[in-house]
């Protein structure tokens, strides 16, 4: 209990660190293996590389990864509570993918992010959505109707629909890892690059 | 010197004067040669058997493939450049899709095969008439399907049913019953489907951006040359999306069972090649002794050194070439009786074979190879003199420095590289030799000291006890081959049920309520509660959870632990597996107690006491892998938080427990805060509550995967068990070997002391005193073999174990003492009968110095 307690009180440390420059402001991507930066270095992952277009364009944000490999949009009311502690201005949901991957049902995709987004809304917190979708070989049916769940979720929720965000990346070999679905350090540069305008609009409004 | 025929006349001779002793000689050689030639046949037809297993589940000798589509240029380009020789090949595309039957749709994976699929092994299969077969080509149109995808499409009539697979209908011809490529795997996401490759194209699934693994297996003409092209594969393709596999090179769980069985046979075949030279060796060695008397004469005689040597080299050869023949010929008659019990009793499927491979190595092995340790008793022959030879007493000969120097290392070298050739490890036949050298030695050492220090307070025992102690004290050579030949015999006695015992209890869990039936991932935390009830409800189950928090190691003692590009790309395939390795990050746990699959190695567990930095445990082979050890502190990103973790302790996991494992695990208190996800297991239920279980989890929480595990788990735990039981027989014969050579190693002693007892009994001595004389000599003797053999026995099972299978020892106690009850009978047994001959001794064999083993005159 004690070490919670330290825990926490690191938490809090964490987040005065972050409060002390009062203009800060925070945008957190909340997603999977893809944000997490699956087989490359934090370094080198998207979000990263988000990093320093702000920087260099001198916005004064600070883009806040929260990956987890493997999670499904199931996992996105829970964790978007334990964000949600650090006070965050803006938060991206770029989850499905798993949820893609693994055939589920896409009214339950969809279900997830609306209780997601709807959570977030509540507590006041912006959200936008990114655009996902499943490989071809899932079957057109499947395909058009899961593609379909985030431009609904995002109307319903009058929130920003990103773009997808594997644009140009996915299936090519040159720019993914050995396992053919996870960018490598060139795709999450061209990641970076397809995300950065959406993610500059976002901000600057 | 005597021309070649005169020599053979010698030989002849000698043979025909002593009938009794050469029958005598050649009775306890066949039963050496039986053992080893048993242990040889049965350790070369598992290894085979073993090797044609791994070659089923990977489906070739050698596999390329790639998570992408690899074109059949590309795949010719690579087999001209490492020049790849192949009797046939299959090629196999794998891809999750959607599958439709009416209005239902399920996840499936696809596996798309060519010609010739599957190179290795049968596809079972029952076709929609409820027919068996066997599945030898897949026609266009046709598809194939798990049995629980009829359940989960609710199938009802097979025999006219169309699945709908991308943009055609293909028809449903049967249910895969028996796939040996899935072996050992646990489950997938989802049911797999079998279509021709003829058919993928019509399908439309596979095109850019499908995520679709390509894989092409081939038959090699030469099996053995798969880990060597499997290297120069490696060596030559830097694309690191191509991937490489041998049979005998993965590295999954099956795998590694695989890896443990052949080390082991080696570690038989090993054990066999021991046994044999030290019962060979010690028989040529008593043989020559016995026959000191008759080269004595040969050179009264005035018969030169060199023909002596070579009559009794002649001799020797004769009688273990005619010894080998007879064995050969038992093992062959007995390979139908023996086959049958295998299939019909043990249930092993294990094809016995004699190659002619085998049998001209096993000649060489038994009948030469001892020919050569025996070198110096034969040279003794030509430098003692003809009354040091009618002596009774053992002797050796008193070779010079040089030549013993180069005898030893000669049989050294021929030893550590039989060691090395039969293990195909040079770690494990070193390690083995290393520990018998270490064992002989301490137990020369040990039976030297016990001599000197019985000697200074034997004169405080009774007559019989002092006499049998004095026996022993009075023939140092005698004594010391016999002690240390059955100290060694149960030294290597040892090893096998300690290893044996030490990978059963790595591969088989303990406890058949641990093994599960379906495994449950993606458990959210506001799902727990209501989960636990579905199963407690479903099945009467307390099920447990395993936190699962994803986070990223960034720091190890402040050294940053991540890997980035150097010059904008990795120099080496090496380099890119390193860093992909270390930037994938890692799954955590947090719990208060180790659990069954685990055992501490080093440091200590969680103490409780909350320190500023938290404690975690890892797994000792992840801990090398990443460089951390002991005290080391490990800093992690737990999604955007950081969390320092010292290293407290280190644990050795059972991978193949069944249980949820991890390789970093933190004290409770800590990641309770942090988003996480549960995996759970629900242990031994039928597969209709399996299906009632999967129904209700998946109506009320779609996003929990549950993966029918029963299936794959019962097959691999039939294949664990048949390894286990042949792994239980191979203990049991090498243990019946042992008993043998303890057998012959009584026998003999107790024919080289007859003329001695028989002189006690002229004297006046009773045949049961003879008898406490007798048993208080070979009861120390096996006492004191047993007592170190076991000692040592246990702590080389201990160093092989640890350093060779990397496993936690688990001591056999159970074999230990049906060993020790079993050699004390056989002690007092052979013992009992070898002493029957006195009874009709009498004083006059032994006025003309003619003990139980010579022919009357």
């Amino acid at each position: 209990m004690k070490l919670l307690c330290t825990i926490l009180t690191i938490i809090s440390f964490s987040f005065t660190a972050l409060a002390a420059d009062p203009t800060l402001k925070k945008l957190v991507i909340l997603g999977d293996s893809l944000t997490e930066g699956y087989g490359v270095a934090q370094s080198a992952a998207f979000p990263a590389l988000l990093q320093k277009k702000v920087d260099a364009d001198k916005l004064n944000w600070k883009i806040i990864s929260s990956g987890s490999s493997g999670s499904t949009s199931a996992s996105g009311l829970q964790r978007i509570k334990w964000i949600a502690k650090d006070k965050p201005d803006i938060v991206l949901v770029l989850l499905g993918s798993n949820d893609g991957l693994r055939g589920l049902k896409v009214e339950d995709t969809k279900k997830n992010l609306n209780d997601t987004i709807e959570w977030a809304k509540k507590n006041n917190i912006t959200v936008a959505l990114g655009q996902l979708h499943v490989p071809p070989n899932y079957g057109k049916d499947y395909e058009k109707k899961f593609s379909a769940v985030y431009g609904k979720v995002a109307t319903k929720n009058k929130i920003q629909l990103g773009p997808f965000l594997l644009d140009k990346v996915a299936g090519n070999k040159d720019l993914n890892l050995a396992d053919g679905i996870h960018p490598n350090e060139k795709g999450h540069q061209v990641v970076a690059d397809n995300l950065y305008p959406f993610i500059k609009k976002l901000i600057s409004e | 010197m005597q021309s070649f025929s005169k020599l053979l006349h010698f030989v002849r001779k000698d043979l025909l004067s002593q009938k009794k002793l050469n029958a005598f000689f050649v009775f306890n050689l066949v039963l050496g040669f039986l053992g080893f030639l048993l242990l040889q046949v049965f350790q070369a037809s598992l290894d085979q058997q073993t090797k044609d297993k791994a070659q089923e589940i990977l489906g070739g000798d050698v596999v390329i493939s790639a998570r992408r589509v690899i074109t059949d240029d590309e795949v010719k380009s690579i087999e001209e450049k490492v020049n790849l020789e192949f009797i046939k090949k299959a090629k196999s595309s794998d891809f999750f899709a959607m599958v439709k039957f009416g209005e239902q749709s399920r996840l499936v994976l696809i596996r798309s095969v060519g010609d010739n699929y599957p190179v290795y092994g049968d596809l079972e299969i029952k076709t929609t008439d409820g027919k068996k077969d066997v599945l030898k080509n897949i026609t266009p149109g046709a598809v194939y399907v798990d049995p629980e995808l009829i359940d989960q499409l609710k199938i009802t009539d097979q025999s006219s049913t169309q699945l709908r697979v991308g943009d055609i209908d293909l028809s449903l011809k049967g249910v895969l019953t028996s796939d040996p490529s899935r072996t050992f795997r646990l489950g997938a996401l989802a049911p797999f489907i079998l279509i021709s490759e003829k058919d993928l194209s019509a399908t439309n699934l596979v095109k850019p951006g499908s995520t679709v693994t390509t894989s092409y297996l081939y038959q090699l003409n030469d099996p053995m040359a798969a880990d060597a092209i499997k290297a120069d594969l490696e060596k030559n393709y830097l694309d690191p999306s191509l991937r490489f596999n041998s049979a005998l090179q993965e590295d999954d769980g099956g795998n590694r069972v695989f890896r443990y069985l052949i080390d082991y046979l080696g570690l038989v075949s090993l054990i066999s090649i021991g046994l044999c030279f030290l019962c060979l060796s010690y028989m040529l060695n008593w043989f020559f002794q016995i026959q000191k008397k008759t080269i004595a004469i040969y050179k009264i005689l005035g018969l030169d050194e060199s023909s002596i040597l070579k009559v009794q080299v002649l001799k020797n050869l004769f009688l273990s070439i005619g010894s080998f023949v007879m064995a050969l010929a038992i093992v062959i008659l007995a390979l139908a009786p023996v086959q049958a019990l295998l299939d019909n009793y043990f249930k092993i499927p294990i094809n016995l074979i004699v190659s002619p491979k085998q049998i001209l190595v096993s000649f060489f092995v038994v009948v030469l190879g001892p020919q050569l340790i025996a070198i110096p008793t034969y040279l003794a022959a030509m430098t003692m003199n003809p009354l040091m030879l009618l002596r009774q007493e053992l002797s050796q000969a008193h070779l010079s420095r040089r030549t013993q120097i180069i005898w030893a290392v000669g049989v050294g070298l021929l030893f550590w590289g039989l060691a090395v050739w039969q293990s195909h490890s040079l770690q494990t036949g070193s390690i083995f030799m290393v520990g018998l050298i270490g064992a002989t030695l301490t137990a020369w050492l040990f039976i030297s000291v016990l001599r000197r220090a019985t000697a200074l307070v034997v004169d405080k025992f009774n007559f019989d006890l002092k006499y049998a102690f004095l026996s022993l004290i009075r023939k140092p050579g005698s004594t010391d081959l016999i002690f240390m030949t059955m100290t060694l015999s149960v030294v290597v006695l040892t090893l096998l049920p300690h290893i044996k015992k030490s990978i059963i209890e790595e591969v088989r869990p303990a406890h058949s309520s641990k093994i599960p039936s379906v495994f449950m991932f993606d458990i959210q935390m506001d799902q727990k509660d209501e989960l636990v009830k579905i199963v407690k409800d479903k099945t009467g189950q307390d099920i447990e959870l395993t936190p699962l928090v994803r986070s990223r190691i960034l720091k190890i003692n402040e050294q940053n632990y991540e890997r980035v590009e150097e010059q904008g790309f990795f120099k080496t395939r090496e380099s890119e597996n390193e860093a992909r390795f270390r930037n994938r990050g890692v799954n955590l746990t947090y719990k208060a107690k180790l659990q069954e699959s685990e055992d501490l190695v080093e440091g200590q567990w969680f103490t409780g006491q909350n320190g500023e930095v938290s404690e975690i445990s890892l797994e000792e082979k992840y801990a090398e892998r990443v460089g951390a050890k002991l005290g080391d502190v490990m800093t992690f990103d737990v999604q955007g938080l950081e969390i320092k973790g010292k290293v407290t302790s280190l644990r050795r996991v059972r991978w193949t427990s069944f249980q949820p494992n991890f390789f970093i695990t933190f004290q409770p208190g800590v990641l309770e805060e942090a988003p996480q996800v549960y995996l759970s297991a629900v242990m031994q239920i039928n597969q209709d509550q399996v299906r009632e279980l999967q129904n209700a989890v998946v109506d009320r929480f779609a996003n929990i995967s549950i993966i029918n595990v029963q299936q794959s788990v019962e097959k691999s735990l039939v294949f664990i068990d048949q390894m286990a039981l042949a792994l239980q027989v191979m203990a049991t014969l090498a243990l019946v070997v042992g008993f043998f050579i303890f057998i012959i190693l009584i026998n003999t002693q107790v024919g080289e002391r007859i003329n001695e007892m028989n002189l006690l009994q002229v004297l006046g001595s009773t045949q049961d005193q003879l008898y406490r004389i007798m048993i208080t000599q070979f009861s120390l003797i096996a006492f004191l073999s047993l007592l170190v053999g076991l000692g040592l026995g246990s702590l080389i099972s201990y160093a092989i174990v640890s350093a060779m299978f990397k496993l936690g020892i688990y001591f056999d106690y159970v074999s230990m003492l049906s060993l020790i009850v079993v050699l004390v009978s056989i002690t007092f047994g052979v013992l009992k009968v070898s002493m029957q001959p006195l009874r009709s001794l009498q004083p006059l064999t032994l006025l003309k110095n003619e003990g139980g083993l010579v022919d009357s005159k």
